[in-house]
């Protein structure tokens, strides 16, 4: 299945809103899709997908959900504000 | 005397118009720290319970704290204590830039102002003399023009000054004074305490050295928080863009409340709009980055901005909080409006975060029909009008016709109109800041039963939470108590030093116990660490609980903690449990429930708080 996916707000300049696609078998959680996304980026920025936050089809979303053909994913830096 | 402190406290009273000087003791220093502990601890002792806020007996404080005016990095904050007209209960709010440092090196640790004086007054420090000089000639001069005239009329270009604007003269209880023209201990209402005195400014100059026990070490710890903060995405965001770094994505993950803590950020504000409430689009004014006194990181910045409607000049970048209440709580994307409130805040004196929410409830008041367009002087305050929230914010400032009313905040507003209660979005009458429980909800025991209600710079579970940290299931309110006291503990010593929270978070775990041992001397782990946060909570909780307050007394509006549940978004189905949260910490700190009132036993094994176990237990 093809999932959708954007960063956003992240403050590391390689992680962009520029949405991405990305096949994965049926019946991957949000978990399993950060460590297929990891492999793709250097080590320093894939330590934040560890502690990001999520919104599928703009309702929040924990790793463990599962995810479906054509959900689309954003990946939010976790800290809050300022 | 024990490194990191002048030694010296001052007392002014302006009914009669005397200074008095007293030492600073050790043994408070080593117990209370500085900052809000000092001040909690002065106050509690030297104002009678049940004193009018804004009345002679009165006392508002301004105490730096160890790190002050050392080389420490991040030893920019100074604390102002105080009773709040809003809440009648105990405040501190505290602000960066140099004023605290510069306070320090002037050879005082802390000034505490009581009485009402006949006239205007401002009170000019310059190392180590001070005096009380007439301000009659200075009341209605904004904080930044009388910066100016001050440094001509004392001959000191180099001053660094906290004064209050037209609103904190008008005694509006919004008010807040200024340091440095631009940075703000905004909450709680400590303008209106000075209005109220006609204290108008303290300026100060201070040329001196504050000793410490350890200069080769605090370089080196300074030397490990620099390697740290280099290696920090959020260190890079912040030193990069600020704290407005963050505001666009805090509106999308539910972080930022939205349309009065009703909306959703993703549906009701979208992601091209959210992006004009963040620095990545405000910069394009920047003209210079700026940083506090001792500030590797540099989150400020001026801005230049002299096109669209509201050509405002020579300004700030907002920071995150200013942009959301603002921005995405009024679903306003209006840039350029957003930059002009945020001015205006500085000139006149006025928390950003209260005056934000309060437009923000005046707001859905008017859309719900229930404040008609009369009762707001013709303005059409609609969801998202740029120009309306400045009309209405300068009524507010200028304390004119609806911002007479509305300049005393949402919670005064709707008592005096006598509707709109259920729109309110407070903890004890305060409006809650931009972070909202219901994403880190930690939060809402913070909010609803620190003893300066409504804040975000409290630790706790919260601030975890908000750092993507939680060791649990953040909805999981079971077994909370004692990392939310940890938490609290922590970061009550941290404020005391007169550190900055941004600075922690891109520093090494623990850093600043080393750092209280590099400044004063005596050795500081995290046992003593733990127990003087205690100390020091207890005391701001005794201030309250002498007051008369319980917990009951204590609220917080239902929607900000999720009941009912929002419907949509990230946050949807979030409703909190808030009373097993704080009854948790009411356990592990062993304060009672009903009463208030901590343990005996935990006062004694504190220490230091005999005072405070006299009037609640007799002797």
């Amino acid at each position: 299945m093809i999932i959708h996916y954007y960063y956003f707000g992240v403050p590391i300049p390689s992680l962009t809103h520029e949405k991405q696609a990305v096949e994965i078998p049926s019946g991957t959680t949000i978990d399993q899709l950060m460590k297929v996304i990891g492999e793709t980026i250097e080590d320093s920025a894939s330590e934040f997908l560890n502690k990001a936050s999520f919104l599928v089809n703009k309702m929040g979303a924990k790793r463990e959900a599962v995810l479906k053909d054509g959900d689309e994913v954003v990946i939010l830096y976790p800290i809050g504000g300022g | 005397m024990i490194g990191g402190y002048a030694g010296k406290m001052l007392f002014v009273n302006l009914t009669d118009g005397t200074l008095e000087e007293q030492e600073l003791t050790d043994e408070l220093a080593e117990n209370f720290i500085g900052g809000y502990g000092i001040g909690a601890k002065v106050l509690y002792e030297r104002m009678p319970a049940g004193a009018d806020p804004l009345g002679p007996d009165s006392m508002i404080g301004f105490v730096t704290g160890p790190s002050n005016g050392t080389n420490a990095f991040f030893g920019g904050r100074y604390s102002v204590v105080h009773k709040s007209p809003i809440s009648g209960g105990w405040n501190d709010s505290n602000s960066g830039g140099y004023f605290g440092p510069e306070l320090k090196k002037a050879g005082y640790d802390a000034v505490f102002v009581s009485g009402i004086s006949d006239k205007p007054v401002y009170l000019w420090i310059n190392d180590g003399k001070a005096q009380i000089k007439d301000a009659t000639h200075l009341w209605g001069r904004d904080t930044k023009e009388i910066w100016e005239d001050l440094k001509l009329e004392t001959g000191e270009p180099k001053l660094r000054i906290l004064a209050i604007g037209r609103t904190g003269e008008n005694v509006s209880l919004l008010a807040c004074p200024i340091n440095d023209g631009h940075r703000a201990p905004g909450r709680g209402g400590s303008g209106a305490i000075m209005g109220s005195k006609k204290l108008k400014a303290i300026a100060v100059r201070g040329t001196g050295t504050v000793p410490v026990a350890d200069p080769k070490r605090i370089q080196d710890l300074n030397k490990r928080v620099g390697a740290t903060m280099k290696a920090s995405p959020i260190g890079k965001a912040f030193g990069a863009m600020g704290t407005g770094s963050t505001t666009p994505a805090s509106a999308l993950s539910g972080d930022s409340p939205v349309k009065n803590w009703g909306g959703v950020g993703i549906l009701d504000f979208g992601i091209e709009n959210v992006q004009k409430v963040g620095s990545a689009e405000m910069d394009k004014y920047k003209t210079r980055k700026y940083a506090c006194s001792r500030c590797p990181l540099g989150c400020g910045a001026e801005y230049e901005v002299n096109d669209g409607k509201y050509p405002v000049g020579k300004t700030d970048r907002p920071e995150y909080e200013t942009a959301a209440a603002f921005g995405s709580t009024l679903l306003n994307y209006d840039t350029a409006s957003i930059l002009k409130c945020n001015e205006m805040c500085n000139q006149y004196g006025i928390d950003t975060i209260s005056a934000g929410m309060t437009i923000a409830w005046a707001m859905e008041c008017y859309s719900e029909g229930i404040l008609t367009r009369e009762e707001l002087d013709g303005i059409d305050l609609t969801w998202g009008n740029g120009d309306a929230i400045v009309a209405i914010l300068q009524k507010m400032c200028d304390g004119e016709g609806c911002g007479a009313i509305l300049a005393n905040g949402s919670a005064y507003a709707a008592n005096e109109w006598g509707k709109g209660e259920q729109f309110l979005q407070t903890a004890s009458g305060i409006e809650l800041p931009m972070h909202d429980p219901r994403f880190a909800p930690g939060l809402a025991r913070t909010y609803q039963y620190d003893p300066s209600p409504g804040r975000h710079v409290k630790g706790g579970l919260g601030s975890l939470q908000m750092a993507g940290e939680e060791k649990q299931d953040k909805y999981d309110y079971r077994g909370t108590g004692a990392l939310d006291l940890a938490l609290t503990t922590h970061t009550e010593v941290l404020n005391s030093m007169g550190l900055c929270m941004f600075g922690e978070m891109v520093s090494p775990p623990g850093v600043h116990n080393e750092y209280i041992e590099a400044l004063t001397g005596m050795t500081f782990n995290d046992a003593d660490q733990y127990t003087t946060g205690l100390r020091i909570l207890n005391m701001r909780h005794a201030f309250n609980v002498r007051e008369g307050i319980k917990p009951s007394d204590l609220t917080i509006s239902a929607r900000a903690v999720g009941k009912p549940a929002l419907t949509a978004g990230p946050l949807a189905g979030v409703s909190i449990d808030t009373d097993l949260l704080a009854r948790n910490f009411f356990e592990s700190a062993n304060w009672d429930f009903e009463t208030g009132k901590p343990a005996r036993e935990l006062l004694e094994n504190i220490g230091h708080l005999e005072e405070v176990i006299k009037d609640l237990y007799g002797a």
